[in-house]
């Protein structure tokens, strides 16, 4: 998130787009509802009737994948209406001129067509959002998870810029992180381009920097992505070791999934449960849960906060560090003789500039929002205050695509997949804390009542849903929660699993997958 | 006081807005040597007028923080802030002019002390600000004042009856009495009123976090004098079996502290009061149960309930287990926003789930994962031990050695046969940055390569 989340009841416009937020992330919520108590005005554009997008002032239920032509079309009418922060642009960004010369025939009108909204719901939208000041934008998977994801967050960008809604208190661009420590997955260098601090692998400095620090030389080229290391495995890559991922039921294409684990010489799996994942190991190694750890996390405000143990760990579990650490040194490797997370958190910290004013000690009431660069720094709440990281802010030309597959007479609906407010990911852990199946005990498949009729499916009865890679049976639940033409359904259970069914494409700059879109066929059984 | 205090009330009051302040920054009283400590944080801010040691010298040696800021703010419109910090001393930061509003400060006599406050306040927040301990049942600092319990009330120079604190806002020059003996005496009689309506004062503190508030105020005053006998008040819900949330309102007081936490802090609006007086009951739309209402089972209604009437159904299900109840303050496992919990221990075994009031991501909020999803720790199904594949295929429970011999070797076997580019590590994006952190520094360090990515991109 560019700013805190205490900015949250503070926007005057909302801009909330492929965020399920009252589900996903309803502590976050509940400040957007204060703010439209005190009188904010919200977009929402989801292809879904969320109970966030049933707040809203304006909803866009947009066709699945087709957000790059909502924010072109609403950038255009931002220009058009002279909606645009000229100050903000001159002095602060590059690229603005082009920028306006591409937008001069993404009418709402056209953009109409493709994301199946009226185009004057899409020219409301662009004067809400460039009139608000400061209006903020929301999103989360539903812009990321497209073979588009990063044309979808530089689209938002664009619209930021252009406003002068960046660096300033309540506004911004504010992805909500979906796992309580993928920021800090991230921030701690687990991605193959960056070392941690979000060095880059591909800066010989920083190489020089990380091969001085653990003694051994280390590729100055980016690595693969998990993705392409699935695709490659059994021929390229032949052992993995995993930590605290489900991969085969939260991934894309499950079997493709499950088949690249199989062909691997070596799978080491840690883990609190034995997942569907680490049935598939050589050896899996048990560690500790929450509450039975002490370290530290990343919150989505990029909040560095401790998390303690209260509880000693459950039979013979290891905190992960530990057991990672143990295989380390059996392989001869030096540098993994740490006695505590305290230790390996400092030696983080020592490494990492935007870390390099913290320490254990000094995160102890939760109080720094990285980068924190020196000790007497007071950590950066909101970031892009006064400059860019990079000096300006760059308009990104961006165009439509459409998604990897498009619906045809073989799979003629819309499947989006998504989270419920009372499962998570796997549900692992959801699924095993008592009370839960009272209120969500099965999985189902949301489709409208006129699609239901035509395609005769009757409420509580079972479907047959497939897609170009295979086939699945899940329960029908008949609502206008899914417009006409889209279904849903989440990826939580297990006896559901609809990765099977997912996996059309992948972004090609984060290889991200595309589960927010693949077309379906849906019949009875 | 500390002067940390001192300042948070201050800038509280004038409705200052200062970045990066948290009310949990107290520090002892520093001294001179920490200003000195300091002043290179200052040159290297370099703002203007904040490099003048008398003006902090004035703080400390008054000891008087609310007054000595307040001298400071009108020599140099300049606010200094202290926050604290950690081992090496005091920090001192600078807010910009152009941050600064100035307001009016106004006076009242409180307790026969004058202190200012700032107009809008009300009584119970100043007297609350000079820590008068004014009892409060139906208060949440959260919510909107609601002057429904009237234990608040005070005496106010000039007005015959006894004021609501919490609803009445101060004004230049009042003079206000908050612990009279006419006042107590009040106070006991209402707190005797209330308590013989309801079945029970004494319920288990696993009921929530606010649970323990009347039973606190009635130990207090030595309202269990059984005085007034009579009629009962609410009517329990028993029908509504969620797993969730007790609805014991034979002991709800009809502070409606949860119809208004569910409407204003949590906007979901999903239950409200049927009929008044001895009928109130707390209802959803219809009388349905909650699962059929808006409720989005949050727990909010059962944490801010003053009395028990609301409780934590999981976490009492261990109010026999023996043990002291602990609370350790971690952050909850599920999305990114981050809250801060607490978590409810008796021996061993984690109990519940409590909201933290100053959590700085959530501030007391949860949802329905963060406080009753939690018992997944110490399920059954939990791995005890390392499994290994033996040669039956299968996997077996074995030691730690062999697992972690097995584990290293493989990785050896394969590097050895196809080179440091055939092994790949993925990173968690739920444990712990220690987790994270060591992994790719296995992958790193043991194999000079890149190979390493975490579970954000599906």
């Amino acid at each position: 998130m560019s700013n805190p989340l205490k900015d949250m009841d503070k926007p005057d416009v909302i801009f909330a787009i492929g965020t399920n937020m009252t589900e996903c992330h309803p502590v976050a919520a509940t400040r957007l509802k204060k703010a439209l108590t005190s009188g904010a005005r919200m977009i929402v554009a989801d292809p879904r009737k969320t109970r966030l997008a049933k707040m809203a002032h304006l909803h866009l239920p947009i066709r699945v994948g087709s957000d790059v032509a909502l924010l072109l079309a609403m950038a255009h009418v931002i220009l058009r209406e002279k909606l645009y922060d000229i100050d903000f642009i001159n002095e602060r960004t590059t690229g603005g001129v082009e920028f306006c010369k591409h937008l001069a025939e993404f009418t709402p009108e056209w953009a109409s067509t493709i994301c199946e909204v009226p185009a004057k719901d899409i020219e409301k939208a662009g004067l809400i959002y460039g009139a608000g000041k400061p209006s903020a934008i929301y999103y989360t998977l539903g812009i990321t998870e497209h073979i588009c994801g990063v044309d979808n967050v530089q689209s938002l960008c664009n619209l930021a810029l252009m406003t002068g809604n960046l660096g300033v208190e309540g506004g911004g661009i504010n992805p909500m992180r979906g796992q309580n420590n993928i920021q800090g997955a991230g921030d701690c260098g687990a991605v193959p381009n960056n070392f941690p601090g979000f060095q880059p692998c591909e800066d010989p400095a920083s190489a020089e920097k990380f091969t001085k620090a653990y003694g051994r030389e280390i590729d100055c080229e980016r690595g693969i992505t998990k993705v392409t290391a699935l695709n490659t495995c059994g021929d390229g890559i032949h052992a993995m070791l995993i930590d605290g991922e489900n991969t085969v039921v939260s991934d894309p294409d499950k079997n493709h999934c499950e088949h690249a684990l199989k062909s691997l010489d070596h799978l080491v799996v840690i883990d609190i449960f034995l997942t569907e994942t680490a049935e598939l190991a050589d050896v899996v190694l048990p560690a500790t849960a929450f509450g039975e750890t002490d370290g530290v996390q990343s919150n989505t405000e990029r909040r560095v906060q401790r998390l303690r143990q209260a509880v000693p760990p459950v039979g013979e579990a290891k905190p992960d560090w530990w057991i990672i650490s143990e295989i380390g040194k059996r392989l001869g490797l030096p540098g993994f003789e740490y006695e505590s997370a305290k230790e390996v958190f400092n030696e983080l910290c020592s490494l990492s500039p935007i870390y390099a004013g913290l320490d254990w000690d000094r995160i102890e009431d939760g109080k720094y929002h990285w980068p924190v660069p020196d000790k007497d720094h007071p950590g950066t709440p909101m970031l892009h205050e006064k400059e860019f990281k990079n000096g300006r802010g760059i308009f990104k030309i961006v165009n439509y695509r459409d998604p990897a597959e498009v619906i045809s007479e073989d799979f003629p609906l819309w499947l989006t997949t998504g989270r419920r407010l009372q499962a998570y990911h796997t549900r692992t852990q959801t699924g095993r804390s008592a009370g839960i199946e009272y209120l969500l005990p099965e999985e189902s498949l949301e489709i409208h009542p006129d699609d239901a009729a035509e395609l005769g499916l009757v409420h509580g009865a079972m479907a047959k849903m497939s897609s170009a890679r295979g086939e699945i049976e899940i329960p029908i639940k008949v609502t206008t929660m899914s417009p006409k033409g889209t279904v849903f359904t989440s990826f939580s259970f297990a006896n559901v699993p609809v990765n099977i069914l997912t996996g059309s494409g992948y972004d090609p700059v984060t290889q991200t997958a595309e589960l927010k879109v693949c077309p379906v066929k849906v019949g009875p059984v | 006081m500390s002067i940390f205090l001192g300042f948070c009330r201050f800038a509280n009051r004038s409705g200052l807005k200062i970045p990066h302040l948290r009310r949990k920054d107290v520090c002892e009283t520093p001294t001179l040597g920490d200003f000195s400590k300091s002043q290179s944080f200052f040159e290297r801010n370099s703002v203007e007028g904040t490099n003048r040691p008398e003006i902090y010298e004035e703080i400390v040696q008054t000891g008087d923080a609310d007054r000595a800021l307040f001298n400071l703010i009108n020599i140099e419109k300049i606010l200094i802030l202290k926050i604290r910090f950690d081992t090496i001393a005091l920090q001192l930061m600078t807010v910009n002019r152009d941050q600064i509003t100035e307001v009016d400060l106004l006076t009242m006599t409180l307790d026969g002390e004058a202190v200012q406050f700032t107009e809008g306040e009300t009584i119970y927040q100043v007297a609350d600000r000079h820590r008068k301990e004014v009892p409060t049942l139906c208060y949440d600092d959260r919510l909107e004042a609601f002057g429904a319990c009237r234990l608040c009330v005070v005496e106010v120079e000039g007005i015959r009856n006894p004021v609501a604190s919490c609803t009445t806002k101060a004004t230049d020059g009042m003079v206000v009495k908050t612990a009279t003996e006419a006042i107590e005496k009040h106070r006991k009689t209402l707190l005797e009123l209330v308590v013989s309506e309801n079945r029970n004062v004494d319920v288990d503190e696993l009921s929530g976090y606010a649970s323990q508030e009347m039973k606190n105020l009635v130990d207090r005053y030595g309202a269990r004098t059984g005085r007034f006998q009579g009629r009962k008040s609410g009517t329990s819900n028993t029908k509504d079996k969620n797993p969730f949330i007790v609805r014991d309102y034979e002991n709800c007081i009809s502070c409606y502290r949860c119809v208004r936490v569910c409407a204003e802090q949590e906007g979901d609006y999903a239950i409200n009061v049927m009929n008044r007086g001895f009928d109130t009951q707390i209802i959803t739309e219809f009388n349905q149960d909650l699962r059929d209402s808006e409720c989005t089972f949050c727990g909010q209604c059962v944490q801010t309930c003053p009395t028990g009437a609301l409780g934590d159904r999981k976490a009492l299900r261990d109010v026999e287990t023996p043990g002291e109840l602990k609370k350790t303050r971690s952050i909850c496992p599920y999305c990114g926003v981050g809250c801060s919990v607490d978590l409810l221990t008796k021996g061993d075994k984690l109990v519940g789930v409590q909201p933290a009031m100053d959590g700085p991501a959530n501030e007391g909020a949860l949802c329905i994962k963060g406080q009753f999803a939690f018992d997944f720790v110490q399920n059954a199904d939990r791995l005890k031990k390392p499994l290994i594949r033996r040669d039956d295929g299968e996997l077996h429970e074995c030691e730690w050695n062999e697992a972690l011999d097995a584990a290293a070797a493989g990785f050896a076997k394969v590097r050895d046969k196809f080179g440091r580019h055939a092994i790949y590590g993925v990173a968690s994006g739920r444990a712990p940055h220690e987790a994270a952190y060591t992994m790719q520094k296995f992958i790193r360090a043991g194999f000079g390569t890149n190979y390493i990515d975490n579970c954000s991109r599906a």
